[in-house]
């Protein structure tokens, strides 16, 4: 394998530029379709260009692999305007600059209790896996992470959602190198580990979600990579959730066999060196 | 179940325990923590572990190193004097790899061997944590593994076959080669110590950062290769490595649990294929500092 060729994988950690609100505290992002973020996403994309991606990769179930490539035709064919979340904004323009025929969904995100995989039988204890339940009632939250306040002003909605509102603009280049510098993604994953220990005596809430959802989740995902992984040649963008970068890379890496590309390196801010 | 077996035994321990060398973190590296908790403010526990092969021979892993009786009068000296050397690292709690539901009994066995009921048999958490722990004084060695109690569900597919059926043949020969040439580099070598060496030297092998590093590749690498096996909807490979994570995860769990204070020095005595996935979430968690023990191992010969 060492005298091999390897294909060659860049990670683009990403806030979700559509405000989903799916996480534990979820950055509030201001309307990415208005002109000058637009233009901020054109520039980013042209930067990503350097990487010369042969293929891209989305954190979207692979089961809507048919269903996303049929909006990318359509947005080729001129017939889609682009909505708001990252895989459009970044995914699609860029896919179609680099005139790539479709486009790849890497993740593995299902509703389990609704949609049993398998994996969990019909009767599986949810609480075996609910460390946010368990906390509460063992006086344990401190475990479950806490906003960062210092990056901005925190706000929840009536259904828990907690959100975060900058106090300042920050351009989306900006963003993505903050985004993915090795401390903070290393900091993300810390979060994962203070979970992983709610839990008392022979119950491991904590551990069990961080290892049979987190962890299985990102090693599907490295296992899709691995699926749409072609030839030595390929160049694969994957643009997912900044909490996910620090496993996916681990697992490329550790397999041996892709060269990890940063994608800092072709980041650049306006007014940087 | 060939494969699958497989696949589940390169991820077993192949021998005992170990410890960090490097990156061994100060508390003023550390920013951004996220609790808090006491530990975290600014010192923090030490976690120093003893990467080991397992003495008694259980034959549980993979790959198996074959040990010579640790009963014989030479094997004992060196364990002596293996003990003594650990002693410096001033433990206050000795961790072990058994089942935390051994605890109690594991707690009885020491207390009797205290009271000199009790004669050491071959395990290494006998051979070398009951005397330690002794020598150091403490009321008890602790337990931290963790071995599968959850639901288990039993994976029935076979990987071999549905490789085979599905033209995946060429992950399962990989794993084959990955496994042979790191055991080249590992076991062979710390048998070559067993005959010619004591066992220190035997121990300063096991818990060199390059010997952790391969053990913790013999366990990782294979599982990732077995991940990659299945289509579509199926992942039918990844429940090995998910385990092995899982149970890891779970032993540093456990660690924090029996973590009582910032003056907690804990020496974990554990198969050295543990050492690499073990010293990656203490550090990542950054609230303990890791030290290696061969600081601590000085074989006769040495410098």
């Amino acid at each position: 394998m060492k005298h091999q060729m390897k294909p060659t994988i860049m990670i683009l950690g990403s806030s979700h530029l559509a405000n989903p609100g799916m996480d534990g505290s979820n950055p509030k992002i201001d309307d990415m379709l208005a002109p000058k973020r637009q233009r901020e996403i054109e520039q980013l994309v042209q930067q990503l260009r350097g990487f010369k991606p042969t293929k891209l990769a989305f954190e979207e179930d692979f089961s809507r692999t048919a269903e996303v490539n049929t909006t990318y035709q359509d947005y080729l064919k001129g017939t889609y305007e682009l909505k708001r979340h990252e895989s459009d904004q970044i995914g699609f323009r860029l896919a179609k600059q680099m005139g790539h025929p479709k486009v790849y969904c890497v993740d593995y995100f299902r509703n389990y209790s609704e949609e049993p995989d398998g994996f969990f039988p019909a009767d599986f204890d949810w609480d075996l896996v609910s460390p946010d339940k368990f906390a509460k009632a063992h006086n344990q939250e401190h475990l479950m992470g806490q906003p960062p306040t210092a990056e901005g002003k925190v706000t929840q909605d009536a259904d828990g959602t907690i959100w975060i509102e900058p106090e300042k603009y920050e351009p989306i280049i900006d963003m993505y190198r903050r985004l993915n510098q090795s401390e903070g993604i290393r900091a993300d994953h810390q979060e994962y580990l203070q979970i992983a220990r709610v839990g008392l005596g022979d119950q491991y809430p904590g551990a069990n979600w961080v290892g049979r959802l987190w962890y299985t989740r990102n090693l599907k995902i490295f296992v899709n990579l691995t699926r749409i992984t072609e030839s030595a040649d390929d160049r694969i963008l994957l643009i997912i959730g900044a909490g996910h970068v620090f496993l996916v890379q681990q697992f490329l890496e550790d397999s041996g066999d892709y060269i990890v590309e940063s994608p800092l390196k072709y980041l650049k801010t306006e007014d940087a060196d | 179940m060939k494969a699958l077996v497989k696949c589940q035994f390169y991820l077993m321990t192949l021998f005992v325990s170990v410890l960090l060398t490097v990156g061994t973190v100060t508390s003023d590296d550390q920013t951004n923590l996220s609790t808090e908790d006491v530990m975290q403010t600014t010192k923090k526990a030490t976690v120093m572990i003893l990467g080991t092969y397992h003495m008694a021979n259980p034959g549980a892993d993979a790959a198996n190193f074959e040990a010579d009786d640790v009963l014989a009068p030479k094997k004992q000296r060196e364990i002596q004097q293996l003990v003594e050397q650990l002693a410096r690292f001033n433990p206050t709690k000795v961790a072990v790899e058994l089942d935390t539901s051994l605890d109690t009994k594991l707690e009885a066995r020491y207390q009797d061997y205290l009271n000199g009921r009790y004669q050491l048999e071959r395990d290494e958490f006998y051979q070398v944590s009951f005397r330690l722990a002794k020598k150091m004084q403490h009321p008890k060695v602790y337990c931290v593994d963790w071995f599968g109690r959850t639901n288990e569900e039993e994976n029935t597919v076979d990987l071999e076959d549905f490789a085979k059926t599905h033209n995946q043949s060429v992950l399962l020969v990989k794993v084959g080669t990955v496994v042979q040439n790191m055991v080249q580099e590992t076991l062979v070598p710390l048998g070559e110590l067993q005959e010619s060496g004591s066992v220190i030297d035997m121990y300063h092998f096991l818990n060199q950062e390059k010997t952790i590093r391969v053990m913790h590749e013999i366990n990782n690498v294979p599982a990732l290769i077995c991940a990659q096996i299945g289509v579509a909807d199926q992942y039918v490979g990844v429940d090995a490595l998910l385990r092995w994570y899982e149970r890891n995860l779970k032993i540093f769990v456990n660690l924090t649990r029996i973590t009582e204070s910032s003056d907690d020095r804990i020496l974990l005595i554990i198969g050295a294929g543990h050492v690499g996935l073990l010293q990656q979430f203490l550090e990542d968690s950054g609230d303990y500092i890791l030290e290696s023990p061969l600081k601590y191992l000085k074989t006769e010969d040495a410098n």
